[in-house]
């Protein structure tokens, strides 16, 4: 059986074994579950390590994710960890998956007349992929497979992480040096990697986002076709002052929410959707076949012969 | 004001409003005649202080947020949200009825409409979603619906996208091409044993076979419950198939705007709607609930108006009035009051 750290009786036996954590960041004897941890981070290659040491190494990873605060990082943590699980999931019992998801997680599952899940909780955790239109649902219950379970449990297990990454607290000191090398070395990449866009070409922009930039200027945009167009401008590179300057155009333009509410979507590292969920929205009625807007952006650039800034 | 004045002496009799769970989580905010919400951000601790302030202010229109926060005077920022109760709101416009009439009239077809998707739309709840009848809580939005309200724990939490999900699940948004689909030459289909949207598509196909003029009707309708729905007759190739399926009426049109909108505010039942002057009133049977008998308030003593429309005949308390041209007369207070709260007549004092 594979090993789950997230479980909460694993994270139990943290306490139990008694790891002074500010020791722990500096007795060169953990190192190696540093070392490990940083690597899990980066997405580079690391041991398997044993039970005992597997647990601290996710005490660690969290407090580091913590110290770090960089959503993007963190979101691609959970990203791959999540998909990590889901592949073990995928090789055990049902009944250890329905075990799972009832103790760890609170689901509300049912065996009897097939595998069953509460709608409620099949909504929080659905992947995109499902509809809840295309399953059988009768008395308040989704009839689901087993690897439909591995699915929403890949959720669950992403949501649980990211609630126990610790926010404001003190951190131990060796951990803070660390986590600053992470956030460095991340830093310079994402400067390398990320799209930069320094003034809108309105000319390239997918038909969708064209159709919610009429509805701002119409004052009639929705709270999904803001948030749509704030992640999608966000996801281009443009500055916070660039993105709120298209929400300016909308009549009913109020400047403190707008400005929070950019800034937050920024901090909080919130991407924009694919064009599935746009679709979903109701906010996309052509047939582009493209998966996201703004990939779409920098192709329709591309094609356009328009030189990309 | 007339009806403001009609309004204050209705509030003043009131002894209790019912009042929403977690009313100290609620926001309120409340109307004038000429805007549906002109306050906002307002708290109350009990329903008693609520009514308090109703008394005082007799607004046009009272609504609270199907959101609970844990502050809920705040601004939106400051507010903490905690989840938001599951609405539905069946409206007429909704309906797209294809009626003679203006789009601001309500005729009798017209409100039996609203009651049959409602009915509806609790079949899904309790059928679907699994919900018992206590739980649904019905009330006539005092104009033109219907508002279903769940305020179950379970669903407080789901968030936009989920309650979309649902939405699309209640507009029968499902694939039907991956519903129906053709291999080797046959053609299978759901089957109405199944559960959600599936059997709702086989079961109402098979009733309306059935009901059908078409030849062999009772062996198509048999093969359709073993999921073979290649036994049309000719001239039925998948594609009018999956039409007929598209075409079932399954879906029930409720407005996605209010059950999405996770801080929406909604009409508080039992309190008066300022754009036709009836009560939200509760509603128990739905079968039985006759909104133009059930939902006026006032009294009956001849009121003098004058039409700035022309109106055609109206059936309220179980009596039909009309048609009216743009004129001077005398009719009831109560129809004087959802007359001059649409606009289509002033009351000379």
């Amino acid at each position: 059986m594979a090993y789950y750290p997230f479980l909460s009786n694993e994270r139990s036996r943290v306490k139990a074994l008694d790891v002074d954590l500010e020791e722990l960041s500096t007795n060169p004897m953990y190192a190696e579950i540093i070392e490990n941890a940083v690597r899990d981070i980066e997405g580079r290659e690391h041991k398997t390590l044993d039970r005992d040491l597997a647990v601290m190494e996710f005490v660690v990873v969290r407090i580091l994710l913590g110290i770090i605060n960089d959503p993007p990082i963190e979101k691609a943590y959970i990203k791959r960890k999540s998909e990590e699980y889901r592949r073990s999931l995928e090789r055990e019992d049902l009944s250890y998956l329905i075990k799972m998801a009832r103790e760890e997680f609170g689901m509300d599952i049912r065996t009897e007349g097939g595998l069953r899940i509460h709608f409620t909780d099949f909504l929080k955790h659905k992947p995109e992929f499902l509809n809840l239109a295309q399953m059988e649902l009768e008395g308040g219950y989704v009839s689901i497979t087993k690897e439909q379970l591995v699915w929403i449990l890949k959720d669950a297990i992403a949501k649980l992480i990211e609630s126990l990454i610790p926010r404001e607290r003190r951190f131990p000191s060796g951990l803070v040096a660390v986590a600053r090398r992470i956030r460095l070395m991340k830093g310079r990449e994402r400067a390398r990697e990320a799209p930069r866009v320094k003034r809108l070409k309105e000319e390239a922009l997918p038909p969708c986002i064209r159709s919610i930039i009429e509805e701002v200027e119409a004052g009639k945009s929705s709270h999904s076709a803001n948030f749509v167009l704030a992640t999608f401008l966000l996801g281009l590179g443009l500055k916070d002052d660039d993105v709120i300057n298209i929400f300016k155009r909308s009549p009913k333009y109020k400047e403190k929410t707008t400005v929070y509410q950019i800034r937050f979507m920024r901090e909080r590292g919130y991407t924009c959707p694919g064009c599935e969920s746009i679709r979903s929205y109701g906010l996309c009625k052509w047939e582009c076949k493209r998966k996201h807007p703004v990939s779409n952006y920098f192709l329709n650039l591309r094609s356009s012969k328009n030189e990309r800034e | 004001m007339w009806l403001k004045k009609l309004f204050e002496g209705y509030y003043r009799g009131v002894r209790e409003i019912p009042e929403p769970e977690a009313i100290h989580q609620r926001e309120f905010g409340f109307g004038s005649f000429s805007k549906k919400i002109n306050i906002r951000h307002r708290a109350f601790k009990s329903s008693r202080e609520l009514l308090d302030y109703i008394k005082e202010e007799a607004p046009a229109h009272i609504n609270y947020s199907t959101a609970r926060y844990e502050f809920p005077a705040g601004s939106m920022e400051e507010k903490g949200w905690l989840g938001t109760d599951l609405v539905f709101d069946i409206d007429v416009g909704d309906l797209h009825l294809n009626h003679k009439h203006s789009e601001d009239w309500l005729c009798e077809i017209c409100f039996e409409e609203l009651k049959k998707e409602t009915q509806k739309l609790l079949d899904f709840l309790m059928n679907d979603f699994g919900f018992s009848r206590k739980e649904l809580l019905v009330n006539f939005s005092g104009s033109r619906g219907y508002h279903v309200r769940i305020e179950d724990k379970r669903v407080l939490e789901l968030d936009e996208r989920a309650r979309r999900e649902i939405c699309s699940y209640l507009g029968a948004e499902a694939s039907i091409k991956d519903m129906i689909t053709e291999r080797d030459g046959m053609i299978f289909g759901p089957k109405p044993s199944q559960g959600g949207l599936k059997g709702r598509i086989a079961r109402k196909v098979i009733e309306e076979i059935r009901k059908s003029k078409i030849e062999d009707r009772e062996r198509i309708a048999m093969e359709i419950e073993k999921g073979n729905w290649g036994a049309f007759p000719r001239g039925y190739g998948i594609g009018r198939i999956r039409e007929v399926a598209e075409n079932t009426g399954v879906r029930i049109p409720v407005d996605s705007k209010v059950t999405t909108d996770t801080t929406h505010m909604i009409r508080l039942p039992e309190t008066l709607h300022g754009g036709s002057s009836l009560l939200a009133r509760v509603v128990g049977n739905l079968d039985q609930f006759d909104p133009m008998r059930e939902c006026f308030v006032f009294d009956g003593e001849e009121t003098s108006v004058r039409f700035l429309r022309e109106i055609p005949n109206i059936v309220a308390m179980g009596e039909e009035f009309g048609p009216f041209t743009a004129d001077k007369t005398e009719i009831p207070r109560f129809l004087a009051a959802y007359m001059a709260a649409h606009g289509w007549c002033v009351v000379e004092e």
